[in-house]
């Protein structure tokens, strides 16, 4: 040990050198983001969790769900839909084209297109194909969108339209991104299953709603009780094995409600600029309704 | 024959007295090429694949611009693109009218900041937003804009709001490209505070 300063600066430079990599570059990257107006939905995104939903995410912590269930949708890789959105004047050239781009279709079927646009023409190509059929309807008159379109084995299981990027977090402390996936992902659960009493069975027990569920149950965000002159409105349906005693009910705790809460409150449903595709309202009731509801 | 243990005994003595250090020993030259290329190879693989540290690029895309290019309906019409950013960002100051506020927030219609021949100095305002006393029209103002150039992340938006406020309520200015905009948010990239009214006047009103 006759070089110690030679050593402590090696090592030093050693530790700044991933300190800046795995620390400071990330939040020079991702730090000091702020919330940010989404035009498909028509407001600033994300928006802060309400206070009982807010609670629910430590109730999610203390149960320990991020164990098992992860909150990051991932995409690998992306394509397009060529849609004729408008087909202008010049008819003739325009299904000429539409043969061109596609094909398999035939005279009739590309001029039945042609006459019903907007129409999509072809599905999932890449991008140097999608631009040169842009391309090519340029100076016809008739207009041409490439949709793009996420892919990856995440969206295709249906746990998310698009993948997680750091905005989405904004308001989570402790980010709860999980890193074992026994059960599915979570991070769009409030848009795939959007009522509350299934999710006060499923925590209940999983196999009133899921046969073969690997999930533990957790009975203790439950309580037990003496039916009283009426039942509780808020007492879960149980039949079977699973229904308590006679003169008994089964009603969710102020835990159980908060964790729904906020189970609820995940939501990837929409495009933001990061993760692009193009955004079709295809739950718009549902969700406008959850969202009153935690609003009130 | 009966020497030899004896010097093995020898031997070991001395090992153990050496005292252990560092020593100037010559490093292979390999390894400095094995090093080296290592450092070219991860530094090549960030070029490629960390998107330039941007924090609007995520895998799969590699650049901003590859992000910015598939954004979905680009073919929108950028005055009804606009009218929404303006609606959920403008309007709580600037009003519907586009009339403002008196004494608070300045007129953009009629505003001869808005009516001229370019958008170069509207999109540095709504970058980095304005701060401290400007004339609007012979009149003078004295107010702060905040900077909206991360809530508006893509240049196509950015475009669309500013063509929007420079063609409504009875407004005439020339349409701002999504390239403008880019150009501009580029050069005031790294600003990070508002401008003054001086600051502005100073630079052209077409982008250069």
């Amino acid at each position: 040990m006759n070089q110690g300063p030679l050593l402590f600066l090696g090592v030093l430079c050693a530790m700044a050198a991933s300190w800046m990599g795995f620390v400071l570059m990330p939040q020079v990257q991702l730090g000091n983001q702020s919330t940010r107006h989404v035009k498909e939905i028509g407001r600033h995104y994300p928006a802060e969790r309400g206070g009982l939903a807010d609670k629910g995410h430590d109730v999610y912590r203390a149960a320990g769900c991020a164990a098992c269930h992860t909150q990051q949708v991932r995409q690998t890789g992306f394509n397009f839909d060529i849609v004729l959105t408008d087909a202008g004047d010049f008819t003739d050239l325009v299904i000429s084209l539409v043969k061109e781009s596609n094909s398999s279709f035939s005279d009739q079927q590309a001029a039945d297109i042609v006459a019903n646009a907007p129409r999509t023409i072809l599905e999932a190509v890449n991008q140097s194909v999608a631009n040169s059929i842009v391309r090519s309807f340029k100076d016809s008159g008739a207009k041409v969108a490439a949709n793009i379109r996420p892919t990856g084995p995440d969206i295709d299981r249906g746990w998310g339209p698009r993948q997680t990027v750091g905005l989405d977090y904004l308001f989570d402390e402790p980010i709860l991104l999980g890193n074992q996936r026994i059960g599915p992902d979570l991070a769009n659960v409030g848009s795939r299953l959007t009522d509350r009493e299934w999710h006060f069975l499923h925590l209940y027990h999983p196999h009133t709603v899921v046969g073969k569920s690997m999930m533990p149950a957790y009975p203790y965000l439950f309580e037990t009780q003496i039916i009283g002159d009426d039942p509780s409105s808020d007492a879960l349906p149980l039949a079977g094995e699973f229904a308590p005693e006679e003169g008994t009910e089964v009603v969710p705790t102020a835990e159980a409600n908060v964790l729904v809460d906020y189970l609820l409150s995940l939501r990837i449903s929409h495009p933001v600029f990061e993760a692009p595709y193009l955004f079709t309202q295809a739950e718009p009731s549902e969700n406008n309704n959850s969202e009153t509801e935690q609003a009130e | 024959m009966s020497t030899k243990p004896k010097k093995t005994v020898h031997k070991k003595k001395h090992a153990e007295d050496r005292e252990p250090g560092v020593h100037k020993d010559p490093v292979p030259v390999l390894l400095f090429v094995i090093t080296l290329l290592l450092a070219f190879w991860g530094m090549m693989y960030l070029h490629t694949n960390a998107g330039g540290f941007n924090r609007y690029v995520y895998g799969p895309f590699s650049s901003y611009d590859m992000v910015s290019n598939v954004q979905p309906g680009s073919s929108d019409d950028p005055m009804k693109k606009g009218a929404d950013i303006y609606k959920s960002i403008c309007l709580p100051c600037h009003q519907a009218s586009g009339m403002g506020a008196p004494g608070q927030f300045p007129p953009l219609i009629g505003s001869d900041w808005v009516n001229v021949e370019g958008p170069n100095r509207m999109l540095r305002i709504v970058l980095n937003g304005l701060n401290g006393p400007i004339e609007v029209n012979g009149e003078s103002w004295s107010g702060a804009m905040p900077g909206f150039g991360d809530l508006i992340a893509s240049d196509e938006d950015l475009a669309a709001v500013i063509t929007y406020v420079r063609n409504s309520w009875g407004n005439e200015g020339s349409a701002c490209t999504p390239e403008e905009a880019a150009a501009v948010r580029a050069d005031s990239g790294d600003r990070g505070r508002p401008w003054t009214g001086p600051e502005l006047m100073a630079l052209p009103v077409e982008v250069q």
